[in-house]
């Protein structure tokens, strides 16, 4: 594989690492919060539609 | 009596034990399905492009992240409007919940965007129109952040993020028309916005997929992120309650060490 097509690999699968490994990281860290003030909130105030 | 209060109690579904309800679950189904589709075609099936090659697979991920992006700010511009006009929390986490997500999508957008002008132009990044004023609109809406972070009270806050969030979005339509307003090295529209794509077949089956997917991906983050900081609000709110009586138990003169 030469040096230009290596490069072109490496930066489509990085693009998507990127992309995927971001929003999931976030989705994430949401998640956990989430669930974290929940164990503080009381149950009436936390009814969503 | 008795008997009716047990029943209604039975029926009522418990309170849900983070931000996720029957509609999330369902929204984060179809994105989950649609982004399956797009790793599937955009990876695998779809062939190289003629003029970009391989690299048309960056631009499946940098469309859709850059258009849950606009979506994400134009949330926050119409409810920071929402929010001076009715002065409620609702708009306000709204808002907030957009700017966030909106720079998350964005700055994915600049670090795809990056990585396909490395092979394509062979460097990173370029002074050039579109890239210059993306710039400027990640750093205005991570300004809409630090505001947001500045210790202050709720309302003055929320008063101050709305107007950043007024004044940012004029540059989404800079950054969206910088390709056709200057010459520059970002190539113009391939899909959206043009009446006759440059894409066919797998490859347009593909972008709409991927751009689905983003989409559905953004609102079902946008309404997660909204109801954590309504937690979160509400956390605060019985901190404060919390404080309060701690403090006025404090004072209470009928306690028996006053004593």
């Amino acid at each position: 594989m030469s040096s230009s097509n290596m490069t072109e690999t490496l930066c489509i699968v990085g693009a998507w690492l990127v992309t995927f490994g971001a929003v999931g990281a976030y989705g994430a860290s949401v998640i956990l919060r989430g669930r974290r003030l929940s164990k503080i909130v009381p149950p009436e105030q936390r009814r969503w539609m | 009596m008795t008997t009716t209060k047990i029943q209604s109690a039975s029926t009522e579904s418990p309170a849900p034990t983070g931000t996720g309800s029957r509609g999330t679950k369902v929204l984060g189904g179809f994105a989950l399905v649609f982004l399956i589709v797009a790793v599937a075609y955009g990876l695998f099936i779809s062939p190289p492009d003629a003029q970009l090659g391989n690299t048309i697979r960056i631009i499946y991920m940098h469309v859709p992240t850059v258009m849950a992006a606009y979506m994400a700010f134009i949330i926050t511009a119409v409810s920071s409007g929402m929010y001076l006009w009715k002065r409620t929390e609702f708009w306000d986490l709204l808002g907030s919940s957009g700017a966030e997500i909106g720079v998350l999508f964005f700055a994915v957008t600049i670090v795809d965007g990056a990585l396909w002008g490395k092979v394509t132009w062979g460097v990173f990044w370029r002074w050039e129109p579109r890239l210059t004023t993306s710039a400027v609109l990640l750093i205005m809406y991570i300004g809409y952040l630090a505001v947001r972070a500045i210790p202050a009270d709720p309302r003055t806050r929320a008063t101050r993020c709305a107007i950043i969030g007024i004044v940012a979005i004029v540059n989404v339509p800079i950054v969206h028309k910088a390709v056709d307003w200057w010459r520059g090295l970002h190539q113009g529209k391939t899909v959206l916005g043009t009446i006759d794509p440059e894409m066919g077949g797998t490859q347009l089956f593909a972008m709409y997929s991927a751009l689905i997917a983003g989409l559905l991906v953004c609102v079902w983050l946008l309404i997660h992120r909204f109801r954590a900081g309504f937690l979160a609000e509400r956390a605060s709110d019985l901190g404060l309650d919390q404080a309060l009586e701690e403090r006025r138990l404090e004072s209470s003169p009928a306690t028996g060490e006053d004593a």
